[in-house]
């Protein structure tokens, strides 16, 4: 029997899964992949086919008596793996636009709710924005160990399940990418601090 | 010379690239600076992104289709372009062919069909008994 952790999904292994179980479940977790697709992939209209072939694939998957730990870590799986496999295909689209208007628009929409303050709204749109544009400059990898930990806050192990790698390998994409971002990082983290007594760069 | 965190090796931490250092066990200032990075990214982690709720409706709308197997459009849009490139190549195929000289062939097909038609009309005898005068001919010989 499908264990139920993450997400509200309960599948029995003798049958396949009711139409509207998969619904309810679908959204459920439909905002969260579709946002990973779209930090994957930085395009909309790439995020919402993504995200329509990931659940396409989940259900096709569900047809079948299968037994799951964890539903929401399967389907992030299966949501990092077309979002790698449409950035491999990307690599020789020589007609591959540029992020519309619309999907500026977007971004700017993707700043954190509740009740911030103006300047942290503003904030946040500027730092969204710029990790945005440095999440482009990392290998797809890098991106995906990256995003993994820093939107979903999953452990080491955990990223190394969803990716299929070892975990000495997800520590070396991680390092690469943080080495990569340190600046924004900094940025994110230490913005309303004075400068650290050590400094911010090597130790004293 | 004591050796406090940067703010490098606090995030290289907080990210599982180094482990958590014995040092912010000793130190007040470094770990009350570990402690507030810990707030600021608990706050950035409960932050939600909005994602437009019409653009969610019409996702699963279609996703919906295509696990019943119907096809919204019988074109997907995205290959456009490489359709439209498939035809600029075509196009500049067939246009960079070298155009041969005409042939006169026509007036040889007709002056052909003039001999045909006249050597036809002047026989005694229709074309259609020759075959017949044949076959005689090889039984004989």
């Amino acid at each position: 029997m499908m264990g139920v952790m993450a997400s509200p999904l309960e599948v029995p292994v003798e049958r396949s899964l009711p139409a509207a179980d998969f619904d309810r479940w679908m959204a459920s977790e439909q905002r969260r992949i579709f946002l990973l697709c779209y930090r994957m992939l930085q395009d909309r209209d790439e995020a919402d086919t993504a995200t329509q072939d990931t659940f396409l694939k989940a259900y096709k998957a569900l047809q079948r008596p299968i037994e799951l730990d964890d539903p929401g870590k399967w389907l992030t799986r299966i949501a990092v793996n077309t979002c790698l496999d449409r950035l491999r295909s990307r690599s020789w689209k020589f007609w591959r636009r540029r992020p519309r208007q619309q999907d500026e628009e977007l971004l700017l929409v993707m700043t954190p709710a509740g009740n911030p303050s103006a300047e942290d709204r503003v904030f946040a749109r500027e730092i969204g924005a710029r990790l945005a544009e440095a999440l482009e400059q990392l290998s797809p990898k890098q991106r995906a160990v990256f995003m993994l930990k820093h939107y979903e806050d999953r452990r080491l192990d955990e990223i190394a399940e969803i990716l299929g790698l070892e975990v000495g390998t997800v520590k070396a994409h991680m390092a690469r990418a943080v080495a990569r971002l340190r600046v924004l990082l900094r940025d994110l983290y230490f913005r309303h601090e004075k400068p650290s007594p050590a400094g911010s760069g090597g130790k004293p | 010379m004591r050796t406090h965190l940067t703010d490098d090796d606090l995030i290289r931490m907080l990210y599982g690239v180094e482990p958590q250092s014995g040092h912010l066990a000793e130190c007040e200032g470094c770990r009350a600076r570990w402690d507030r990075l810990a707030v600021r990214r608990k706050e950035l982690l409960e932050s939600r992104p909005e994602v437009p709720v019409d653009l969610l409706a019409r996702q699963r709308e279609a996703i919906r289709d295509r696990v019943l197997g119907r096809s919204r459009s019988g074109f997907p849009s995205r290959l456009a372009p490489a359709l439209a490139a498939v035809g600029v190549v075509v196009l500049a195929l067939v246009l960079s062919r070298p155009v041969p000289e005409p042939q006169p062939t026509r007036a040889a097909n007709d002056g052909g069909l003039y001999t045909e038609i006249y050597s036809l009309v002047e026989s005694p005898e229709p074309m259609a008994a020759e075959p017949i005068y044949g076959l005689f001919d090889n039984n004989l010989r």
